[in-house]
């Protein structure tokens, strides 16, 4: 099991909140903005023939003897689009972090009745929606996948999705370090109307710095490796590359209205989803 | 056992070594697993300076490559070849002269041979002659402690060293020698042609007897005991004070009656004893026994004539007389036989015999007819049988010829007188001439005793060797001091000589008594084989080179960008 009790407990703690913070807008039980068969009243218009007769509101006729008919928005599940990275550079912490960061916010999303569509970015499971609450299991159970495989987001969205996606909510949890492009995959759900969030996960134990002088750099995803003579003047150049990339990464969300975050994997999942929740990231 | 050709090289190998294996642990490429190692290559690729990085690390590489052939190299041992020992071979002469017995001298002799011997290159090849009495090759082949042994095991001699029966020996062993010394190791100065000297010197104070000889003494007419000192001032001279350093002193000793006796000459307190005592056998003058055979009485003129030689000492007497059959039988007892008108029965060889008026027999010679012999002609005035009177005026009636031998004198029958090696005969019967009642029968009787009668005198030793003993000796000790005179001949074989219980020292050759002080002795320097250069040890360097190389390459590796 991926969670420990304490942990459920704390994912029934950010259901609740997130239920409070984004009432009538964050969930399954949200009403789409265009009419249809809802819960929520929408508005009154007039009478069309063909209109149902049970949506005729006779109270306002009696009143104004004029046949309206109340709508409704329609109560439509939201697409919750979860790019878990299970590439091998996540391998340790930063896998367990970015498995419980996306099982929470799905657990979320089931709890209210959205869909959720778990995009596994490497590793060796494949693609699986899930809905409704009866599903959680399964999805927690999918999230707690193996950290194998390399980083290929963009690859991922876009064989996991569907040309026809009508948007929704995407976050990508993940290292973004993919050798194609950490942007690419952003761009790709933009594109697809989603709002896509971009939740960087850190695991400060393997980035810490290699030991000064010769040394072989092995690459923990691909296990390509080279031969470098490291000094502190390369070591602080490598910091300064490193930051410079993330730095890139949060201006290109910034300019294209994509949420980022960047967490430190030892960082307990609880305050990484409360503070994507704050941030109004699992509203539309 | 590990045996290492420069210990100093293999610490600094070993020092050498821990310093690479430090460095190459350091430069040892650690793993390390990382997230994404596109971004380390990207960052190193911006670098700036990559010429320099790159020259940097391959000199860096360089040094530690030549810093590993170095090492390598000083493990291996290197070293500049050295040349070859010169070896010189030694031809060892030790002097083993009686002289060498004074003090300490063979002792030091020793010391001296075996420091030749021990600083002799590795290899050099030794021929050890000892020459004490006689020469002898001691011992040859090239082992150093066998060398030694045979030098500790030579004794010096009673005698005077034959030098050149060494160096006959030296020479001789010196062929199949390379390049050799051939160092004599004695005490005596000088050179010797074809061999280096290396002197023992030692002062020692010493007052040697060079000789010692009877000679005439003008002014009392009689005899005198000449005395050749040699000394440094030991021997305290009567009328003549101390002798001086290296000085020499005859001392003219009065000799006691005649009569058969030994002189004993000692000085006292010096270094080497052996010379301090010289002993001379004084012989009488030789007096032969003589013998008449006749068949009846002999000629009372010729008994009378030998007994006037007895009473001067000329022959020793009583005067025997015997018959001819006895005469073989008297022939070994006796150094002159006389045949007074007879023959012997028998040749009797070896003897020495006076024929007078012999008739025909077992002679050696031939008696002829007998003849008138008035007139004597061809007299051999010059004849030792006929010094000191005239014998044409013999004057015989008749007499025989004697054929054989050298004719003394001739008649009418042929020669009357004959003499030859161990014979002289007259052919006529002197008691019938004017001879036997002249007084010059006995002057030439004893001519024919002096002509006959040397060779058995000589037959006795003057000196006796170690071990004889001088007969009918009675020893007269005089001591070393007395009248002074320079000069006197040396007398017999020098040596030590065994009379009775004593051992003597008998004339001295000079050069063993030959003690003087060391500023007078020239001390030329012997020769010696000449060591090789020894190979030169390269380890310490490479180690040295090596160690400086991979500080070099540190501070490279550290200070590349």
């Amino acid at each position: 099991m991926i969670f420990s009790a304490h942990e459920i407990a704390q994912l029934r703690h950010l259901e609740l909140l997130a239920a409070k913070v984004v009432r009538g807008q964050l969930s399954g039980e949200r009403a789409m903005r265009k009419p249809g068969p809802g819960s929520g009243f929408r508005e009154h218009r007039a009478y069309h023939p063909g209109d149902a007769l049970r949506t005729v509101d006779w109270h306002a006729y009696a009143r104004m003897n004029t046949l309206v008919v109340k709508e409704f928005d329609a109560e439509e599940a939201l697409d919750l689009v979860l790019l878990q990275d299970c590439s091998g550079s996540m391998r340790g912490d930063a896998a367990t972090c970015a498995a419980k960061v996306c099982a929470a916010l799905g657990a979320i999303a089931l709890q209210q009745l959205d869909r959720v569509l778990w995009i596994p970015v490497g590793g060796a499971r494949a693609t699986e929606s899930f809905s409704g609450r009866a599903r959680l299991t399964d999805l927690l159970e999918k999230a707690d996948a193996e950290a194998t495989g390399r980083t290929d987001l963009l690859g991922a969205a876009r064989a996991s999705l569907p040309r026809a996606a009508r948007g929704g909510v995407a976050f990508l949890v993940s290292d973004f370090f993919d050798p194609s492009s950490a942007t690419a995959a952003l761009t790709f759900l933009l594109g697809r109307r989603y709002r896509a969030h971009a939740i960087l996960v850190e695991d400060r134990e393997a980035l810490r710095p290699p030991p000064l002088g010769r040394v072989r750099l092995i690459d923990r995803e691909t296990g390509e490796a080279r031969t470098l003579d490291l000094t502190e003047q390369t070591v602080a150049e490598y910091r300064r590359s490193r930051e410079a990339r993330i730095e890139g990464l949060r201006g290109f969300c910034r300019r294209a209205g994509a949420g980022f975050l960047r967490v430190r994997a030892d960082q307990p999942f609880f305050e990484i989803v409360r503070a994507a929740i704050a941030r109004g990231w699992l509203g539309r | 056992m590990i045996e290492f050709l420069d210990p100093a090289g293999f610490v600094l190998g070993l020092a050498a070594a821990g310093v690479l294996a430090a460095h190459l642990v350091q430069r040892r490429a650690r793993k390390h697993v990382v997230p994404f190692l596109q971004l380390w290559t990207a960052t190193l690729a911006l670098r700036p300076g990559g010429f320099g990085a790159r020259v940097a690390r391959w000199l860096d590489l360089l040094l530690v490559l030549l810093a590993c052939a170095l090492v390598a190299a000083a493990a291996g041992g290197p070293r500049i070849p050295g040349t070859p020992d010169r070896v010189r071979d030694l031809v060892l002469v030790l002097d083993g002269g009686v002289s060498l017995r004074a003090g300490q001298r063979h002792a030091k002799l020793v010391k001296v041979a075996e420091a030749e011997i021990a600083r002799r290159a590795k290899g050099t090849r030794f021929a050890v002659i000892g020459v004490a009495d006689e020469g002898a090759t001691l011992w040859t082949g090239d082992d150093v402690g066998e060398a030694i042994a045979a030098v500790r095991a030579h004794q010096a001699g009673w005698t005077g060293a034959p030098r050149d029966e060494a160096l006959e020996l030296a020479r001789a062993a010196a062929e199949g020698l390379r390049d050799p010394d051939v160092v004599l190791v004695t005490h005596r100065r000088g050179r010797a042609e074809g061999l280096r000297l290396r002197t023992v010197v030692e002062a020692v104070k010493n007052a040697g007897i060079a000789s010692l000889a009877v000679v005439g003494d003008p002014e009392s007419g009689g005899s005198v005991a000449r005395l050749l000192l040699r000394g440094d001032g030991m021997v305290s001279v009567e009328g003549k004070g101390d002798v001086e350093v290296h000085g020499t002193a005859d001392v003219a000793v009065p000799l006691p009656p005649s009569g058969e006796k030994t002189i004993a000459v000692t000085s006292k307190g010096d270094g080497f004893l052996p010379d301090d005592v010289a002993y001379l056998v004084l012989s009488e003058p030789p007096r032969p026994r003589l013998i008449v055979i006749s068949e009846g009485e002999p000629s009372a003129f010729l008994v009378a004539a030998l007994q006037a030689l007895e009473s001067t000492g000329m022959i020793k007497g009583p005067l025997d007389k015997t018959t001819p059959a006895h005469a073989v039988e008297a022939a070994g007892r006796y150094d002159l036989l006389v045949f007074d008108r007879c023959a012997p029965p028998e040749r009797i060889p070896g003897a020495r015999a006076l024929y007078l008026a012999p008739p025909p027999g077992a002679l050696p010679f031939q008696v002829g007819d007998e003849g008138d012999a008035s007139a004597l002609f061809d007299v051999q005035k010059e004849h030792p049988l006929l010094l000191g009177f005239d014998f044409s005026r013999v004057a015989p009636l008749r007499a025989r010829a004697i054929l054989g031998g050298d004719a003394v004198a001739t008649a009418a029958p042929g020669p009357v007188a004959a003499a030859a090696r161990g014979w002289v005969a007259l052919g006529f019967d002197p008691d019938r001439s004017l001879l036997a009642a002249s007084p010059a029968y006995p002057l030439f009787l004893r001519n024919a005793v002096e002509y006959l009668a040397p060779a058995a005198s000589a037959e006795r030793p003057e000196f006796y060797a170690i071990g004889e003993t001088a007969p009918e000796s009675g020893l007269a000790t005089i001591e070393g001091h007395g009248t002074i005179r320079v000069g006197g001949p040396l007398l017999g074989p020098p040596g030590f000589w065994r009379l009775e219980d004593a051992t003597l020292a008998v004339n001295f050759l000079e050069k063993d008594v030959d003690l003087a002080p060391p500023d007078e002795r020239s001390d030329p320097l012997p020769g010696v084989g000449e060591p090789g250069e020894p190979a030169r040890p390269l380890a310490p360097h490479f180690s040295a080179a090596a160690i400086v190389l991979l500080l070099i390459a540190w501070w490279v590796f550290w200070r590349s960008p």
